[in-house]
């Protein structure tokens, strides 16, 4: 072709090479030049507004670009979160078993002659008519039949009704065939707590056998009267939410709410000794 | 020489062009990277635009183009302007060879100088001390491949500027005639 053996041609070759051989050799000499510095001055601003909408670009498609490094950092962050809540769960148990020795300091500071014996649920046979609780002690931790069972906030739960050795079942107060002598904390009114059918699918109970005119009022506290012998005196069973009269039987009587949260229990305690209550 | 105005405008929007180029390599592409590789726009450019152009536009606009990309850039070596020239030339000369299609010549000036591009990357690395391997799979291979995508865009954008003066050129002959 005529053109790369123009004059052109060749003196736009020669001023390339020169250009290339003078600009690398300044450089890899050290040597700063006014023209790539005015080069230089000129591009700046428009280098600095090319920049901005690289960035701007930047943001958009790093959606895609760091979709890799996202999804690791993703899953890592997953395997902090999962470790972290492990920990705040056991953390939340360690509290919740603290709590619960605390209440239970607190009852033994009350009840001096009480003697108790902490074990875990591990069991709910849940039929259709009753409630068993297996708890995971039995005589070996000195358990045996008919010592009540209270929660950590010291409201009673019920009675133990077998015993094994490594084992014990427990009824609550809820079942139909519980009966526990009890009385009003404010008016001293006495009755008999007993299950009821239709309450305890409430996790209500009753309280019965209570004189015509006893002084009976929603929100009283129901205590244990430790007749019977099977109860100590003094345990709280729960709060009146519901007065009534019976008719026919002529004789008041309470829906009591427990003060244990008993469909809620993992542990219990079973009080293994007290002083028994003679009236006086 | 007489040179039309239409000309000398086309030329000066392709060296805007060229500069437009520039700017996109040197800092909206660092942005927008392929396996951590810098497409070499300028290079798909200067091979386009030495398709459309005449011969000595060409010639001075790779040597310019290589020149501002090298100080903008701030390459030590300034070696793109003899690059620049050389793939200039073989575009120049391909496409006035190759009279039945644009495309063509322009794809294989832009493969062989995209090629150039990549090995002298990896000669670059390699002198400085990378193990071959890796300057040619981490930076080269990247790099021709990301030039390849972008020669696409560039050269239907050239062809449409050229389009668009050509039409232009062809009223204005009507007209006067």
């Amino acid at each position: 072709m005529k053109f790369f053996k123009s004059k052109f041609f060749i003196v736009t070759a020669i001023a390339a090479t020169s250009v290339a051989a003078v600009f690398t050799a300044m450089s890899l000499l050290g040597y700063s030049s006014y023209v790539k510095s005015a080069v230089n001055f000129i591009a700046a601003p428009a280098q600095k507004f090319a920049d901005t909408v690289g960035r701007a670009v930047d943001g958009y498609t790093s959606y895609f670009s760091e979709v890799d490094r996202i999804k690791k950092e993703n899953e890592q962050l997953r395997e902090q979160i999962d470790s972290m809540l492990d920990e705040v769960q056991s953390a939340k148990a360690v509290k919740a078993e603290n709590d619960e020795l605390r209440r239970m300091l607190e009852v033994k500071a009350e009840h001096l002659d009480y003697k108790f014996e902490q074990a875990d649920v591990i069991g709910r046979e849940d039929g259709n008519y009753m409630t068993v609780f297996t708890l995971g002690k039995g005589k070996r931790s000195g358990i045996e039949r008919d010592m009540p069972i209270i929660a950590g906030n010291s409201g009673l739960i019920g009675r133990i009704t077998d015993a094994g050795e490594t084992w014990s079942k427990a009824d609550s107060i809820l079942e139909m065939n519980s009966s526990v002598g009890a009385y009003v904390e404010r008016s001293r009114a006495a009755g008999i707590v007993t299950g009821d059918y239709e309450l305890s699918r409430k996790g209500l109970c009753r309280l019965s056998y209570l004189r015509e005119d006893a002084d009976i009022e929603p929100g009283d506290r129901v205590l244990t009267s430790g007749v019977g012998s099977v109860y100590p005196r003094g345990l709280i069973i729960g709060t009146v939410t519901e007065v009534g009269f019976d008719e026919s039987l002529r004789e008041k009587y309470a829906i009591v709410k427990p003060y244990a949260q008993i469909y809620d229990l993992s542990s219990v305690t079973v009080v293994t000794s007290f002083e028994k209550y003679t009236e006086e | 020489m007489k040179i039309k105005a239409v000309n000398v405008i086309r030329m000066i929007l392709s060296g805007v062009y060229i500069a437009a180029a520039v700017l996109l390599q040197c800092s909206v592409f660092p942005h927008i990277r392929f396996l951590s590789a810098i497409p070499e726009v300028v290079l798909c450019a200067v091979v386009c635009v030495s398709c459309f152009e005449n011969e000595r536009f060409a010639c001075v606009a790779a040597v310019c183009a290589g020149f501002v990309l090298d100080t903008v850039g701030g390459d030590p070596l300034t070696l793109s302007p003899l690059l620049f020239l050389i793939a200039a030339s073989f575009s120049v000369f391909l496409s006035r060879r190759v009279y039945f299609n644009r495309f063509l010549p322009c794809a294989a000036c832009a493969l062989a100088s995209l090629f150039a591009g990549a090995v002298k990357t990896a000669v670059i690395l390699a002198v400085r001390g990378a193990p071959v391997g890796s300057a040619v799979a981490g930076s080269a291979l990247p790099q021709f491949l990301y030039g390849l995508i972008v020669f696409i865009p560039v050269y239907l954008l050239t062809a449409l500027h050229h389009r668009i003066f050509r039409d232009g050129e062809r009223e204005g002959r009507r007209a006067s005639v």
